[in-house]
């Protein structure tokens, strides 16, 4: 199911935790925290610019993003799932996936490009020599073998040609997204972590610096958490900047 | 029921790993090992089979031969060992018989009333029934014989193997305990 937190009610949130929404009282700032989409005129802050949050935003998604797609069979890589070009054996890895989009994290099933529900395993012993020697003497195996390395810059595979699942991000996409206010590309449940790892950004100088501290360490517990492969994130609560002491 | 050489390699790879702790053997490996060794195990349960007079007949196949100056090449799956008990048939004549000698006999002839074959090298030689041993020998025509062969690897991977079932669970077997590591050069001794 899609996300359906946007980008412009994590800028609520992010904004309002630096001071940053137009409204000199309860109700003007509630007019502001609700309005969608939010616009430059919608922020005051004199030290964070309209662009910073987005920025921040986004920095924020890309982190959390590294995290699942370094994070091999983590559920929430279906956010972000892709697929490598058909490869031949020998070829490099690409970059880019098949449709141009920056990969990133480490890559997923080898699958035969054929027929994708045939997966591709690496042999346990002697991978590249085992791939070798199929390469060189291929009429001695007459029955298909679903085999690959990954060694160097490329891949070797006994198939035609396979390709490889991998994550994608593509900045400029999300960047296309947050200005439309889109759903954020990663699960609903990842909303306070895209709010804490933005307010952990958002300091200057020394503006904001404890409360940035504390949302820091929420926001590296969450990344921490993803990376062993967790998906429940804990629900900790904040204190927001009215209960923390004026920044030193 | 005749079974493909895919199944024989999927059902040993698929029993050798039974049991089998992740890091003794992997299963990617297992299916290179296993299509690498079926030529090898066949030949070994093939021989073991011919060594049991009552399992021989299981691996006789009828070859036609066509003989020019009384020889024809043989096949190269043709079990050497246990060439002595093929038999041969004019199958335009039954009533001419043949039986096996040696080739010190071969070429000493003997009863004119049997026809004699023998084999040298891989070369079958023929002198028909009443007649003598020349050089060039003169039979001509076609013959079919009838003799053990091992167990071929077939050309295409859903090819059936051309074994009857009683070996092909040998093979299978024995394919299975090579894959474990279990089989030495006395393979076929398990089945």
């Amino acid at each position: 199911m899609p996300s359906t937190i946007t980008y412009h009610d994590i800028l609520a949130a992010a904004g309002l935790r630096v001071n940053a929404l137009v409204g000199t009282d309860p109700s003007e700032l509630e007019v502001t925290y609700s309005k969608r989409p939010l616009v430059a005129a919608d922020f005051e802050s004199s030290i964070i610019p309209f662009d910073a949050f987005k920025f921040t935003i986004l920095n924020t998604e890309q982190r959390l993003s590294t995290a699942i797609a370094d994070t091999g069979n983590h559920p929430w890589r279906a956010n972000l799932i892709s697929l490598t070009k058909p490869l031949f054996c020998g070829e490099d890895m690409p970059a880019d996936d098949l449709n141009g989009k920056p990969i990133i994290g480490i890559y997923g099933a080898v699958v035969d490009a054929d027929n994708p529900t045939l997966i591709c395993t690496e042999p346990d012993i002697q991978p590249v020599e085992t791939i070798r020697r199929w390469m060189l003497n291929k009429n001695l195996w007459i029955m298909p073998l679903f085999a690959y390395s990954m060694d160097g810059n490329g891949i070797i595979h006994t198939r035609n040609q396979v390709q490889v699942q991998c994550c994608v991000y593509d900045y400029a996409a999300q960047s296309e997204a947050f200005d439309a206010n889109e759903p954020i590309l990663l699960p609903d449940v990842l909303a306070p972590a895209y709010i804490a790892g933005t307010v952990a950004g958002l300091v200057r100088d020394d503006e904001f610096m404890a409360q940035s501290q504390l949302y820091a360490q929420f926001y590296a517990a969450t990344e921490q958490m993803i990376r062993s492969g967790l998906t429940s994130i804990s629900q900790v609560a904040l204190p927001g900047p009215s209960l923390q002491p004026a920044a030193a | 029921m005749a079974t493909s050489y895919k199944s024989i390699i999927a059902a040993a790879v698929s029993n050798a790993m039974r049991g089998i702790p992740p890091n003794q053997m992997s299963s990617g490996n297992a299916e290179f090992i296993a299509q690498t060794l079926f030529p090898i195990t066949a030949q070994a349960v093939s021989e073991m089979a011919a060594a049991d007079p009552a399992k021989r007949s299981l691996l006789r196949k009828n070859k036609t031969m066509t003989l020019v100056a009384g020889e024809a090449t043989l096949d190269d799956d043709v079990l050497t060992k246990y060439f002595a008990d093929a038999t041969l048939l004019n199958t335009s004549n039954l009533n001419w018989h043949y039986t096996y000698r040696d080739y010190p006999d071969f070429i000493r002839r003997g009863d004119k009333r049997y026809g004699i074959f023998t084999r040298n090298e891989e070369t079958l030689m023929v002198v028909d029934p009443k007649a003598n041993f020349t050089q060039p020998l003169t039979a001509t025509g076609s013959r079919l014989l009838v003799v053990p062969c091992v167990v071929l690897t077939p050309a295409n991977a859903d090819d059936d193997v051309d074994a009857p079932d009683e070996l092909t669970s040998d093979l299978i077997e024995a394919l299975t305990e090579s894959l474990r590591g279990m089989m030495t050069k006395s393979a076929g001794m398990m089945v």
